[in-house]
C-alpha cells in the first residue's frame, strides 16, 4: 500500500495511507512510496527530532 | 413395516441426535391461534390422511445392530392429537414453547407431535412439531396446505414418488465429494469475538434478536442487485460476509446456506428432508470493493448450486473436521433469505394468526434468517449461541449490518475495509464519551509542583530512608545545589544526565537536581550488566553520569548558580525499553507529559499530604517515577527501600510497617512476593493481572487499581479500580487528557467487543525514540480524532472495548499465535490455567509447533490437562505442561518469555506402528480395522486420523457393544480417539460395571439375610 510522508506543526514526521486524506494538522511532504520507503526516507531526513514548540 | 437407508442429510441429523438426544435444535414447527368453531374430529382425520400419504411422517430412525442408522416406516395409523386446556394466552404459549423445545426420540417413534390447546370453546392454539429429519421448511408448507385442504372437505392428488425413491436416487447419483473437498480444504473456522470463552463441547442454548430491514433499504438492496446482475439474496449474503469479516478480522471462512433441493416437479408436493446446506467459502482477500465481493459471491453461490448434492458426513470426514465438538464443522454460521411463507389459511373457516413458538436453540454460533414481509421490508431473526454471546452483542451486530447495507446500497465501489460499520450512537460513544477526559493542565513541571510544597510546608518530611529523613526544604536545597554544580559544568537544556543510583535518598535529589538544571535524566539500574550500561551510555550520548557517590558530593545546599530549569516542553527523562526485537531504544518523555501524568494520578487517587509511598521499583522501569514524584506533588512522603531485596516479602512488609507506608505499586509478579503486605492503596501494572491474583490482593488494600500503559505514553495511561469480587480483570479507562482507540488492521475504530490494536493519544504521548526517526514515525502516527497535528502511539497491544466503555487488554498482538489454522491467544489459556486453585501463575508459549504451558503451583499435570480440556477447545489445550519453581523475570519484574527454557517440549510420540499391547487394545484395534476396512491398526493409531468420521464412530460404538456389552458414550471417541485411549476408556467402563454389579449383588445378599 502506498503511503505519504506527512509532517505536523512541531516538525514531527509520520506516515499515512495515500488513499486517505491526512488528518487535520498533518501536511504531505510530497514524498510517497511503500511503507518502508517512507520510513527510510524519514530515517535519513528527520535529523533534528526535538519538537518545534512555542514555549 | 419396511426399513431402508437414510438420505445423506438425514444421516447428519441422525448423528447429531445420537450425539445429544436432548438437543431440540432440529425440531421444526408451526403454531396458530384459531378462532371459530373447530371440528376436532375432522382435524384428526385430516392429519391422519396426510400422515398416511407421506411415509416420512410415519418413519422412525433406530440404530441397527451394527451401529448404522435405519429408516423404519410404520404402517398408517390414527394420528393422536394431544388435547390440553390453558387458562390464558400466556399459559398456551408456554405449552407451545415446551412442545417446540422438547426433543424427540427418533428411534422410538416417528417425530410428529400435534397439540391442540383449548382456550375457550371457539378459541384454540394448534401447535405442530416435527423433526427436520422428516420434514424440511418446505414440508411444513405442504403439511399445512394439505391439512387445510382435507379439513375443508377437498381431496388430494396421488403422490408421484415416495421419499425412499429420493434416497435411492441420491445414493445412485455421482456425488462430487472431491469437488467440495478441494474447494473447502483449509478453510479456517470463523472466530467471531465472543463474550465468553468457547466451551469444549458446544451446547444448543440459544437466544434471538429480531430486527427489521425497512422497506426503503430493502428496495435499495433490490436496485443494487439488479444493477450488479445478481439476486437480492447475494447482496444480503455478501454484506453479511463483510459483517463477519469486520468482526472476526478474517477474510476467509465459510457461511452455510440452505438450498431447497426441490428442483424436480415430482418432489414438489412431498413431505421429507430434501433441503441441503451448502458451505459457501467467503473470499474477501485483497480488500475488494463491495461490487467485486458481490461478483465473487455470485460465482461461489452458482458453483455451489451446481454441486449441491453434498454427502455432508463424508465431506466432514474427508476434510478431517470431525474431531472438534466445540464448534460445528465446516461452517459456524448460517445465512438464509426465505421465500414468502404460505399465507393461506391453515384451517378454512377459522380465523388464524401465527403465534410465537418460543423456540430458539442455536444450531450454530450465529445464524441470520431474513423473511420478506408484505410491505417490502425484511424481518431478520439472528439466533445466537448463548455459550458465546450476550443479547446486546448480537443486537449491536444486527445494527451494524443495517449500517453496512445502507453503505453498500449507496456506493458499492468502496473497499470493504472502508465501509462504514458503526451506527452513529456507537461511534459517538467510542470516539466521544469513552475519551471524554479533558482536564486542566497548567504549564508547570514536577520541580515547580515540588517547590510549591517546599515553600508552603518546608519542614514537612519529603523523603524517608532507614538512616534518616529529608524535609521538603532540605530536598529542595540539595537538588538546587546539584543543579548549580551541573550548570557550572555547562549542563542544561538539551543535555542528558545518566543517573546510576540505588534506592537511597540520593535518587530523588538527583532526579530533581537534573530537572532544575534543565537537563533530562537517563535512569540506569546499577544492577545491570556492565555491557548493557555501556550500551545505554553510548547510545544515549549522555553529558554526565551521576552515581550515589557523585550525588552526595555535589548536592550541597547553599551553592548557587544561574540555572534555567526545564520548561514543560523540554524532555524530562529518556528511558530505555527492550522491544521483542532489535536493540533497546530510548523513549523521550517531555515534562508536560510527566506533569499531566502526575496531576492525573493525584486526581485519580485523591492524593494528599498523608500519602506515604514506597519506592520499590527499579529506577530503570519508568513506573518508578510515580513512586518517587507523586508523593512530592501531593505533599506526602516517599520511603526509599534502601538495600532491601524487593522480592523479600517479609523485609518489605517490615519496612512498610516501620515507616507507615500507605501506597505501594508493583507488577503482578512483584505482588506475588508480597503476600503479607497490607496497605491503603495498591497499584498493580506492567503485565496482565490474573483474576485469581486480583481476588487474592483485593482484601489486602482499601483500594486496588489495575494500571496499564506503555512507556511511550508516560507510565500509566489507563486505570481500573478492582471491585470487591473481581471477575474478569479490565484495564479500565484512560486517565486525564488521554484518549484510547481500539482499531482494526486498517486503522478504523473497532466495534464494541471486537479486539483490535490499542492506540493511545493525548498529553502523555512521548516525543519519540531518541535518534530513531524511522521507528518514531512508524509507531507514533497522525491522530485523526485529536487536535490538529496530534499523534497516537501504536501500542502493539490487543484490546477490546466493553459495552460500558471499559477496556480489556488481551495481550500483545505479537504474542498471538497461529497454530494449525487456529488463531490462539496465549493469555486466554493462561487465564483458564490460573483459575485452577493449584496454579499460582502460568505462561503459555509456542515451542516447535506445540503449545507449552509453564506452570508455578502444585496442581498435578494430569489434572491441569483435564481442567484445560474441560473449558477450552482441543486446539487450545497445551500439548505439554512444564512445572516451574518460579518464572524468569525481566529486571523490571515482568515475566521474561524469551528466557523460558526452550527444550521443555516432550519428544513427539513415534508414528511407527506399535501393535496392540493389551486385550482391550486388541479389541478396539479389531473394531477400528473392521469399521474402516483396514488390515492392521496399531495401539497409537487414531480413529479420525485413519479416516474415521462421525457416522463410522457410531459403528465403532456398536462393535464394542457387540463384543463387550459395554455402551461407550459416543463423545468418548472424540476425546479419546487413539486405540490405547479408547481401550482404557472401555476398561474403565467395564471395571465400573463390575463394581456396580457387585454392589447390587451385595444388596441382594443383604436383603436375603433380612
Amino acid at each position: 500500500m502506498t503511503h505519504l510522508v506527512v509532517v505536523n506543526h512541531e516538525k514531527q514526521y509520520s506516515i499515512w495511507p495515500a488513499d486517505r486524506e491526512p488528518p487535520a494538522g498533518w501536511d504531505p511532504t510530497g514524498v510517497t512510496g511503500d511503507r518502508q520507503a517512507c520510513l527510510d526516507h524519514i530515517e535519513r531526513t528527520w535529523t533534528d527530532m526535538r519538537p518545534h514548540r512555542e514555549p | 413395516m419396511t426399513s431402508g437407508p437414510l438420505s445423506f442429510g438425514q444421516e447428519r441429523l441422525w448423528f447429531l441426535h445420537r450425539l445429544d438426544p436432548q438437543d431440540p435444535s432440529y425440531t421444526t414447527h408451526y403454531a396458530y391461534r384459531l378462532r371459530g368453531g373447530l371440528d376436532t374430529t375432522r382435524l384428526q382425520a385430516a392429519f391422519t390422511e396426510v400422515v398416511a400419504r407421506h411415509e416420512p411422517l410415519r418413519t422412525r430412525y433406530p440404530e441397527a445392530e451394527d451401529g448404522r442408522p435405519t429408516a423404519v416406516i410404520e404402517p398408517p395409523a390414527l394420528v393422536e392429537i394431544e388435547r390440553v386446556d390453558a387458562d390464558g394466552v400466556r399459559a398456551a404459549l408456554a405449552i407451545v414453547a415446551d412442545r417446540t423445545n422438547t426433543a424427540f426420540d427418533l428411534a422410538a417413534r416417528p417425530p410428529l407431535r400435534v397439540t391442540l390447546i383449548r382456550l375457550a370453546a371457539d378459541d384454540h392454539v394448534l401447535c405442530v412439531v416435527l423433526h427436520h429429519i422428516n420434514a424440511d421448511g418446505w414440508s411444513i408448507n405442504v403439511l399445512r396446505r394439505e391439512v387445510a385442504e382435507l379439513y375443508a372437505g377437498g381431496t388430494l392428488e396421488e403422490l408421484p414418488l415416495r421419499y425412499a425413491d429420493h434416497v435411492r436416487a441420491e445414493r445412485e447419483q455421482d456425488t462430487d465429494v472431491s469437488w467440495w473437498a478441494g474447494r473447502l480444504a483449509g478453510t479456517p473456522s470463523l472466530d467471531l469475538p465472543a463474550d465468553r470463552p468457547r466451551p469444549a463441547v458446544r451446547t444448543p442454548s440459544g437466544g434471538e434478536v429480531i430486527f427489521e430491514i425497512p422497506p426503503g433499504l430493502s428496495a435499495a438492496v433490490n436496485r443494487l442487485a439488479r444493477r450488479e446482475r445478481c439476486t437480492p439474496y447475494m447482496v444480503l449474503l455478501a454484506a453479511y460476509q463483510v459483517l463477519l469479516a469486520r468482526h472476526s478480522g478474517q477474510d476467509d471462512f465459510c457461511v452455510g446456506t440452505p438450498a431447497a433441493g426441490r428442483d424436480r416437479p415430482e418432489v414438489e408436493n412431498l413431505i421429507g428432508m430434501f433441503s441441503t446446506t451448502l458451505a459457501l467459502r467467503a473470499d474477501l482477500s485483497g480488500d475488494p470493493v463491495f461490487a467485486e465481493l458481490l461478483a465473487r459471491t455470485r460465482r461461489g453461490v452458482l458453483a455451489a448450486l451446481a454441486h449441491r448434492e453434498v454427502p455432508f458426513e463424508r465431506l466432514v470426514g474427508a476434510l478431517g473436521l470431525d474431531r472438534d465438538l466445540s464448534r460445528t464443522p465446516l461452517f459456524q454460521t448460517m445465512f438464509a433469505v426465505h421465500t414468502h411463507g404460505d399465507t393461506g389459511d391453515p384451517l378454512p373457516g377459522l380465523t388464524a394468526a401465527p403465534v410465537p413458538h418460543g423456540w430458539h436453540p442455536a444450531r450454530f454460533d450465529l445464524s441470520m434468517d431474513l423473511y420478506p414481509r408484505d410491505d417490502g421490508a425484511l424481518t431478520g431473526h439472528a439466533i445466537f449461541s448463548t455459550d458465546l454471546f450476550d443479547q446486546g452483542t448480537v443486537e449491536r451486530m444486527t445494527a451494524r449490518y443495517l449500517v453496512l447495507l445502507e453503505a453498500v446500497a449507496e456506493d458499492p465501489r468502496r473497499p470493504v475495509s472502508t465501509l462504514p460499520l458503526l451506527p452513529r450512537a456507537e461511534r459517538d460513544l467510542l470516539l466521544g464519551a469513552c475519551n471524554d477526559t479533558a482536564a486542566d493542565l497548567p504549564p508547570v513541571t514536577v520541580v515547580g509542583l515540588m517547590l510549591n510544597h517546599a515553600a508552603a510546608t518546608p519542614d514537612a518530611v519529603a523523603v524517608v530512608h532507614d538512616e534518616g529523613e529529608l524535609t521538603y526544604a532540605e530536598l529542595a536545597a540539595r537538588a538546587a545545589g546539584l543543579a548549580a554544580r551541573l550548570a557550572e559544568d555547562g549542563i542544561g537544556r538539551g543535555d542528558l544526565v545518566a543517573i546510576i543510583t540505588g534506592r537511597g535518598p540520593e535518587t530523588p535529589v538527583a532526579l530533581l537536581g537534573v530537572a532544575m538544571s534543565g537537563a533530562a535524566y537517563l535512569p540506569v539500574d546499577p544492577d545491570y550488566p556492565a555491557t548493557r550500561v555501556a550500551y545505554l551510555l553510548e547510545d544515549a550520548q549522555v553529558a554526565r553520569v551521576l552515581t550515589d557517590e557523585d550525588v552526595r558530593r555535589l548536592a550541597v545546599p547553599g551553592a548557587t548558580c544561574e540555572t534555567l530549569g526545564a520548561r514543560p516542553e523540554d524532555p524530562a527523562y529518556v528511558i530505555y525499553t527492550s522491544g521483542s526485537t532489535g536493540r533497546p531504544k530510548g523513549v523521550v518523555v517531555p515534562h508536560r507529559a510527566l506533569t499531566n501524568f502526575l496531576l492525573a494520578m493525584r486526581t485519580l487517587l485523591d492524593g494528599g499530604p498523608g500519602d506515604t509511598w514506597l519506592a520499590l521499583t527499579s529506577l530503570s522501569f519508568d513506573i518508578s517515577a510515580l513512586e518517587l514524584f507523586l508523593p512530592l506533588v501531593t505533599g506526602g512522603r516517599v520511603v526509599m527501600a534502601g538495600g532491601i531485596d524487593a522480592r523479600d516479602g517479609d523485609a518489605v512488609a517490615a519496612l512498610a510497617a516501620r515507616h507507615g507506608v500507605t501506597h505501594v505499586q508493583a507488577t503482578p509478579s512483584g505482588w506475588r512476593m508480597l503476600p503479607g503486605l497490607r496497605v491503603d492503596t495498591a497499584l498493580a501494572g506492567g503485565e496482565p493481572l490474573p483474576p485469581a491474583l486480583a481476588a487474592e490482593l483485593r482484601p489486602n488494600a482499601r483500594r486496588l487499581f489495575n494500571m496499564y500503559g506503555p512507556t511511550e505514553t508516560t507510565i500509566w495511561s489507563t486505570a481500573w479500580q478492582v471491585p470487591d469480587a473481581p471477575g474478569d480483570v479490565a484495564i479500565g479507562r484512560p486517565i486525564a487528557n488521554t484518549t484510547c482507540h481500539v482499531v482494526d488492521r486498517h486503522g478504523r475504530p473497532a466495534p464494541i467487543g471486537v479486539p483490535g490494536e490499542l492506540l493511545i493519544g493525548g498529553a502523555g504521548v512521548a516525543d519519540g525514540y531518541l535518534r530513531r526517526p524511522g521507528l518514531t514515525a512508524d509507531r507514533f502516527v497522525p491522530d485523526p480524532y485529536g487536535p490538529p497535528g496530534a499523534r497516537l502511539y501504536r501500542t502493539g497491544d490487543l484490546a477490546r472495548r466493553r459495552a460500558d466503555g471499559t477496556l480489556d487488554c488481551l495481550g500483545r498482538t505479537d504474542h498471538q499465535v497461529k497454530l494449525r489454522g487456529h488463531r490462539i491467544e496465549p493469555g486466554e489459556i493462561e487465564a483458564v490455567l490460573d483459575a485452577h486453585p493449584g496454579v499460582r501463575q502460568s505462561v503459555v508459549v509456542v515451542q516447535e509447533e506445540t503449545l507449552v504451558a509453564f506452570v508455578v503451583g502444585d496442581a498435578p499435570v494430569a489434572e491441569l490437562r483435564t481442567h484445560a480440556a474441560a473449558t477450552l477447545p482441543p486446539y487450545m489445550v497445551p500439548g505439554a505442561f512444564v512445572r516451574a519453581e518460579a518464572l524468569p523475570l525481566t529486571p523490571n519484574g515482568k515475566v521474561d518469555r524469551a528466557a523460558l527454557p526452550g527444550d521443555a517440549r516432550p519428544v513427539p510420540e513415534s508414528t511407527a506402528y506399535v501393535p496392540p499391547r493389551t486385550d482391550a487394545e486388541e479389541l478396539v484395534a479389531d473394531v477400528y480395522a473392521e469399521v474402516l476396512g483396514l488390515e492392521k491398526v496399531g495401539a497409537h493409531d487414531d480413529f479420525f486420523a485413519l479416516g474415521g468420521h462421525s457416522l463410522l464412530a457410531t459403528r465403532v460404538i456398536a462393535g464394542i457393544r457387540a463384543l463387550t456389552e459395554v455402551e461407550v458414550p459416543i463423545r468418548t471417541i472424540f476425546a479419546a480417539g487413539a486405540v490405547a485411549d479408547l481401550a482404557q476408556a472401555v476398561t474403565d467402563l467395564l471395571t465400573a460395571e463390575i463394581d456396580r454389579l457387585t454392589d447390587e449383588e451385595a444388596a441382594r445378599l443383604a436383603k436375603e439375610r433380612d
